[in-house]
């Protein structure tokens, strides 16, 4: 079930990419192939080793092992020219909590060059499509969660990034703003760029990727085009595909914990 | 009441676990940091163990009372003792959950509320952890020692009476504290309030710290003329402490139905607080943490700050720093005080002799006192200039900068904070004293800069070594940075000083000369930039090993 389109195409490539915490493995030589201008999802039950291999694709973990390429530069070599061209929306979100939304995008543009004008009118423009136009000049540490989220996805992408990296983006938020982001996405897509998404709400993964990838105790079980892998199942959702692959049963549930009925 | 110490049980196993867990977890991070860890938790333990002589030493004094009050019901040493000790403990109970409140924020009180616990018992858990108040352990040993001195004696009648004083005044005391700490809970539940309120408090402890010099030649207390309004005495003699004086002085004057009288007064006051504590700790159940504060401006301009000498990206880490460092109290306090130290430190040591017999003016002397303290004040963000922008650390690490980038922009953004301390230490100076050679004055501004061209870069490389997530907003523990961090960087402190003033003392003392001075000076800057570019590449070294390590300790794991 592993797929392997070819090199030109992919947008992040690993070759046994592998990140070890003392004798612990969280990511076990996986082999992504994620193809440019596309929707790529990467699924794995909680601790499966999915925040990590973002963590050493963004810089922010080092590899112990393998090799990565993104948009054919190697992060570990050109951590700068590969930042330029990525944007992160990271588990954590990643936000100074003093300074207001206004700062943060001035932050996250100046810091990749923009010029203020650019800048300005990005920022507005995003501002105002992730309905924060009024929310501005607070500082962060008075945003809500989703409003903190919104702010992070407008961060990583005023810079215009040719890939994205999202860590849960749907994760806390509420159907309004769940929709927003993935029309944005959409339209990120359809002009070329190439999103990387972790998420635990599957129904979304099977309405948005067209290419999925599937980790497992840091190994990569399945990888390859959503057909592709709903081809060879008997018209199963993407929900019973996925429990199928990682092997969680419905036998563990039953008959345990008695003493609850 | 099983129910009561079910939950106190629970209470301190979660708190010994989690003590337990945090130094363990450090053991994660290189000898460094478990040792740091270590002392850290060390310190409540070294605390305790002070507290047990603490406690023996008032025990034994209590003990010396009490047989002196049955010997002589009139004796007042132990009674002004025991008014003088029960004040203090007043005072404690009325300022500690001050204290507490503004180093540790608000309580979480949301997740009491999911225990399956009644609130009375909540109440009743929250009053009793005053106990573990040390002021508590070492006032509780001296009232019931008093109580035993004088059975010894034979006044076994007012034994019995100060054995149940002893338990009101300390359910006075803990039900007091306990009103308080609610209140303060309540007013810190509003995020920014809690800012306001912290930062009022500290300008009031160093105005405070101030009166007496401010005083001093304006307002004499023991003039003739000062009289202590009668209302002031009326409203003190109802305080605990006078209430258990007056009650200690008939029960050993075998005045038993007054006595009673007077510690019914005592425990009328403790019920009431009770009571009161009761009503508050109910409101602090209900009121939610309120943490959105509005605009710091509605129509900000989009406007960037690009420094000269620095790259966009440098100049975008260093105006974060500035921003983020500018917006909080303890920050915006260590800036703003600078101008009144001069005028303090000219007040206490400058009036007299001492100021005789220096090269310059009393002036100039404080004003560089003044950049010494500015410097210091400023150590939670120059020390742990990574661990202080917490999750916006992981923001820099993802951006398109390189290592160089982030640490010179750090290095700008706290020489811009550190000059500007510096020159409103300067101000200040000017206004208490302008004696002296305009030169000597202006020469003030490079011997800053020799200071922080080595300093700076130092700290930036214990930041980088030791790194703390700290809230800037909180006076205490949370706010400061790793102790190993303070600890060096303390002691750096003198020896990065001493150079330029060196410099200083030789041209001005030896050579007597100003055009000396500024030329060893601008020598002095010179080495002082190249050594401190030496550091900084050291620090830029460090900072590509450690990113990892840096950007987990500032999301504080």
């Amino acid at each position: 079930m592993l797929y392997n389109p070819p090199f030109m195409e992919c947008a992040i490539e690993t070759d046994g990419l592998g990140r070890t915490f003392g004798d612990f493995a969280a990511v076990d030589g996986i082999d992504l192939r994620v193809p440019a201008g596309g929707f790529y999802g990467f699924l794995g039950p909680n601790g499966a080793g999915k925040s990590t291999t973002i963590k050493c694709l963004t810089g922010l973990l080092r590899p112990t092992s393998g090799r990565m390429r993104i948009l054919g530069l190697d992060p570990l070599q050109h951590p700068v020219a590969v930042k330029k061209q990525v944007g992160v929306l990271p588990e954590d979100l990643a936000l100074f909590d003093r300074l207001t939304g206004i700062e943060t995008l001035l932050f996250a543009g100046q810091v990749h060059g923009l010029s203020r004008s650019t800048i300005q009118s990005r920022g507005r423009e995003l501002l105002e499509l992730m309905d924060l136009e009024g929310a501005g000049g607070e500082i962060v540490a008075d945003y809500s969660h989703g409003m903190r989220k919104k702010l992070a996805l407008a961060t990583a992408l005023i810079a215009a990034p040719r890939v994205l990296f999202l860590d849960e983006p749907f994760e806390g938020i509420d159907a309004v703003a769940s929709r927003l982001i993935k029309d944005l996405l959409g339209t990120f897509v359809q002009g070329g760029g190439t999103v990387f998404l972790t998420s635990h709400i599957l129904e979304i993964v099977e309405n948005l990727c067209d290419t999925i990838g599937v980790i497992q105790q840091g190994r990569l079980i399945a990888q390859g085009p959503l057909g592709d892998l709903r081809s060879g199942s008997d018209g199963q959702s993407l929900e019973e595909i996925f429990l199928d692959l990682v092997g969680a049963s419905q036998e563990r549930s039953q008959g345990a914990l008695e003493w609850l009925k | 009441m099983v129910e009561m110490i079910r939950l106190i049980q629970a209470l301190l196993w979660l708190r010994w676990r989690s003590m337990i867990n945090w130094v363990r977890s450090g053991a994660r991070r290189g000898t460094a940091e478990r040792l740091a860890r270590l002392a850290e938790a060390a310190a409540p333990i070294l605390l305790a163990a002070l507290l047990v002589p603490s406690a023996l030493g008032a025990a034994v004094l209590g003990f010396w009372g009490g047989l002196q009050l049955a010997a002589d019901p009139q004796a007042s040493m132990p009674i002004t003792a025991a008014r003088v000790l029960l004040a203090a403990a007043t005072m404690a109970a009325l300022l500690l959950p001050l204290f507490n409140a503004m180093q540790g924020g608000a309580w979480q009180v949301e997740r009491l509320l999911l225990l399956p616990v009644s609130r009375a018992s909540l109440h009743a858990a929250h009053v009793a952890s005053g106990l573990s108040d040390p002021v508590i352990w070492g006032l509780t040993p001296a009232l019931l020692a008093l109580s035993a001195g004088l059975l010894a004696g034979g006044a076994a009648g007012a034994a019995l009476l100060t054995l149940a004083a002893a338990a009101v005044m300390l359910a006075t005391l803990l039900a007091l504290q306990a009103a308080v700490g609610s209140i303060l809970h309540i007013v810190f539940r509003d995020r920014r309030r809690a800012e306001w309120v912290s930062l009022v408090m500290m300008a009031l402890l160093v105005l405070i710290w101030l009166l007496p010099a401010l005083l001093q030649d304006g307002f004499d207390f023991g003039s003739s003329d000062f009289r202590v309004p009668q209302w002031v005495h009326s409203l003190l003699a109802t305080a605990p402490s006078e209430l258990y004086a007056r009650f200690l002085r008939q029960a050993v004057a075998q005045d038993y139905l007054d006595a009673l009288s007077s510690l019914a007064g005592v425990a009328a006051i403790a019920l009431g607080l009770f009571l009161l504590s009761w009503r508050l700790y109910l409101r602090l159940l209900e009121t939610p943490a309120k943490t959105r504060s509005g605009a710091v401006g509605q129509s900000l301009p989009w406007r960037i700050h690009q420094l000269p000498w620095l790259s966009p990206g440098g100049s975008a880490v260093a105006a974060s720093l500035v921003r983020t460092s500018l917006r909080s109290g303890r920050i915006r306090l260590a800036i703003l005080f600078t101008p009144l130290v001069p005028p303090l430190l000219g007040t206490l040591f400058f009036d007299s002799d001492f100021a005789r017999g220096w090269p310059v003016s009393p002036g100039i002397l404080t004003a560089v006192a003044a950049i010494a303290l500015s410097m210091l004040n400023l150590q939670p963000v120059l020390l742990n200039a990574f661990g202080s922008d917490r999750a916006g650390l992981t923001l820099q690490f993802l951006s398109p900068l390189e290592e160089r980038e982030i640490v010179r922009g750090k290095l700008a953004g706290g020489a811009a904070m550190a000059f500007g301390a510096a020159v409103l230490g300067i101000l200040g100076s000017l206004l208490f004293d302008r004696s002296g050679s305009i030169w000597i004055w202006l020469a003030l501004l490079p011997t800053a800069a020799c200071f922080y061209a080595i300093a700076g870069p130092l700290w930036m490389l214990l930041s980088i070594f030791f790194p703390k997530a700290a809230d800037l907003n909180s006076w205490g523990r949370e706010g400061n940075p790793h102790q190993m961090a303070g600890l060096l960087g303390t002691l750096l402190l003198a020896p990065a000083l001493a150079a330029p003033l060196g410099v200083a003392a030789l041209s001005l003392i030896l050579l007597r000369d100003e055009i000396w001075l500024w030329v060893l000076l601008l020598l002095s800057l010179i080495v002082s930039l190249a050594l401190g570019r030496l550091i900084e590449g050291a620090a830029v070294g460090l900072l590509a090993k450690r990113h990892e390590a840096l950007a987990s300790a500032a999301q504080g794991r």
